[in-house]
């Protein structure tokens, strides 16, 4: 899981010796923490049992903010005696329009939302306009999805502008993996995006990609 | 230009018994997650201001919790900063001060060893945005000896209100209070721009005097002697002076413009409380309304505004309400135009209802 404690003055003695020592390749796991074992350091190992999930993947990302949406999340970021500090969006409440359909979903300060979100994360300040539907999918910061465009089972991140009746990534049963949109990108009107497919670079207006 | 700012957070305290009955005026909460002195605060801290008095009286321990050091204004400051002014602070006095005039004796203190050129006075009862540097570009422009902010608005249900009236150049011309109005009209908004030193002479002038009243002994009686200007705020100003006017300035808030233009900058501070973001159910349906962090929404809300953490169970409908800080609903519960203060539990099935001219309230912590 990657998290130690170490009693400060053996850590210290051992990364000495690790760096004195010149047939070392200077890595944690591979040198230093052996050199402990074989010298008969007393090392034992904790067994968490809690929710632990690496996200070091596009999948496991997904997956991971998909667990928040369970009626009783093993992992609550809303659990009031286990605070997650953050850095708090300067932004006013949400605001969900006349039309809004929001459903089994988690919205962040400063969106407004007039279309429909189903099973989605919105970060702060997304807009999802009117006729717009975002399902299955984790958008970031910023990003406007604008009127009649459809992301479905996608990633998208932070300030990227998905235009009119654009198609990003396809239904989550049919589709053959997520569909990411990168950082700060723009995605012309009526363009589509095919499942799984990673971008990071403007789309055109009607182009496939 | 540089100024000091000074907040009279409970000043219009009694026109609110309901909200005010455990706080400030300043510490009302408003539009989901902000407190009125947000507003005044930011707009303060906008136009560049970095000290800032805050005149307290009573009930000031809500207000004192949400300020905390400042630094969500970013007024947590080594020189300056915010700087509570509690009653009894310096002067020797033997009881609470009654009026503005009192609560000016009372700070002459702190006006003295300040020592920016002007001083802003505003009130904690007005919800806009506005940006003060260029209100004292137009008070050193028209060399004034005070410069009275005013706006445009329909004033309904009020008891205590200013109207002003002033010729082409600005210049004030007529003071009038509580003038029986009709439709829409010019309304001192509370918000005052004058010299520092000058202000500590009218103090002590007034103090030797034995004057009363800061609008009627200094303000009007020198109408004709004194440089008085006013300045035309043109923005989205709504006072809260009622309970139904802060239900209706609330809602105000559902309306794309008026929300665009206060929080449209992104530059409305308030106290920040690390809440997750809201969580929608299965089988939620929320139309045209404000929810704010930490809610967990089960229920129908519509025409509506939910504080931070309030909880709505399954099969509920919220309708034109305005749901404060951590309310929890219950299952199958019914509410039209209720207003809720904080920590409100409603038990389920229950039904509730008032109307838009006389919202049902429940008071903090009340358990239906």
């Amino acid at each position: 899981m990657g998290v130690y404690i170490f009693t400060a003055e053996k850590l210290y003695k051992y990364l000495e010796e690790d760096e004195n020592d010149p047939e070392s390749s200077k890595d944690f796991g591979k040198n230093v923490l052996p050199a402990m074992l074989n010298a008969g350091e007393r090392m034992f190992a904790y067994k968490f049992e809690g929710y632990w999930k690496d996200v070091g993947t596009i999948s496991s990302l997904w997956e991971a903010n998909m667990d928040l949406l369970d009626e009783q999340p093993t992992f609550d970021v809303a659990d009031s005696s286990w605070k997650i500090h953050s850095r708090n969006p300067l932004a006013p409440p949400e605001y969900l329009g006349e039309k809004a359909e929001v459903k089994n979903s988690m919205i962040a300060l400063g969106c407004e939302v007039y279309g429909t979100v189903e099973k989605s994360i919105l970060s702060s300040n997304v807009v999802v306009e009117e006729g717009a539907v975002v399902k299955d999918s984790v958008i970031m910061s910023g990003t406007v999805v604008k009127s009649g465009a459809v992301v479905n089972y996608a990633i998208i991140d932070e300030d990227v502008t998905v235009g009119e009746k654009a198609v990003i990534g396809e239904d989550k049963e049919i589709a053959k993996g997520i569909a990411v949109l990168g950082r700060g990108i723009n995605v012309g009107a009526g363009a589509s995006v095919a499942a799984g497919n990673i971008v990071d670079r403007d789309i055109k207006e009607g182009e496939e990609a | 230009m540089s100024a000091v700012g000074v907040i009279f957070s409970n000043i219009h305290d009694e026109n609110i018994p309901e909200l005010s009955q455990q706080r400030t005026m300043g510490s009302l909460p408003f539009g989901g997650r902000y407190r009125l002195i947000d507003f005044a605060l930011s707009n303060l801290v906008n136009s560049g201001v970095t000290t800032v008095g805050i005149i307290t009286k009573n009930n000031y321990q809500s207000l004192m919790d949400h300020l905390g050091s400042g630094k969500d204004w970013d007024l947590a400051r080594k020189t300056g900063g915010l700087i509570l002014l509690p009653p009894f602070g310096a002067r020797q006095s033997e009881s609470l001060y009654k009026n503005r005039l009192e609560a000016l004796k009372g700070i002459t203190g702190f006006l003295n060893r300040r020592n920016e050129d002007y001083v802003i006075l505003c009130d904690c009862d007005g919800v806009y945005r506005m940006d003060l540097s260029e209100v004292i570009d137009f008070h050193e422009a028209k060399q004034a000896d005070m410069t009275v902010v005013c706006h445009n608005e329909e004033i309904v249900n009020s008891n205590n209100y200013t109207t002003i009236k002033s010729d082409e150049s600005g210049r004030v011309t007529d003071i009038k209070i509580n003038e029986k109005v009709r439709g829409s009209n010019k309304f001192y908004s509370n918000i005052m721009i004058i010299g520092r030193q000058f202000l500590l002479t009218l103090i002590e002038d007034a103090i030797v005097h034995n004057y009363k009243s800061f609008r009627e002994d200094i303000i009007m009686r020198r109408m004709k002697t004194l440089k008085i200007f006013s300045y035309d705020f043109t923005g989205y100003h709504a006072t809260i002076d009622s309970l139904s006017s802060y239900f209706v300035h609330n809602m105000e808030l559902l309306q794309k413009p008026v929300r665009d233009e206060l929080f449209g900058a992104r530059d409305i501070y308030t106290k920040v409380r690390d809440s997750a973001p809201s969580k929608y159910g299965d089988d939620s349906s929320v139309k045209n309304s404000l929810i704010s962090d930490g809610c967990i929404v089960e229920g129908t809300v519509e025409n509506s505004i939910l504080f931070r953490g309030v909880k709505v169970g399954k099969g509920t409908v919220v309708r034109n309400s305005i749901l404060m800080q951590d309310t929890v609903l219950g299952d199958n519960v019914s509410l039209n135009c209720v207003i809720t203060d904080k920590n409100v539990v409603i038990r389920d099935r229950r039904v509730l209802s008032g109307c838009e001219l006389q919202p049902y309230f429940l008071s903090k912590g009340t358990m239906i």
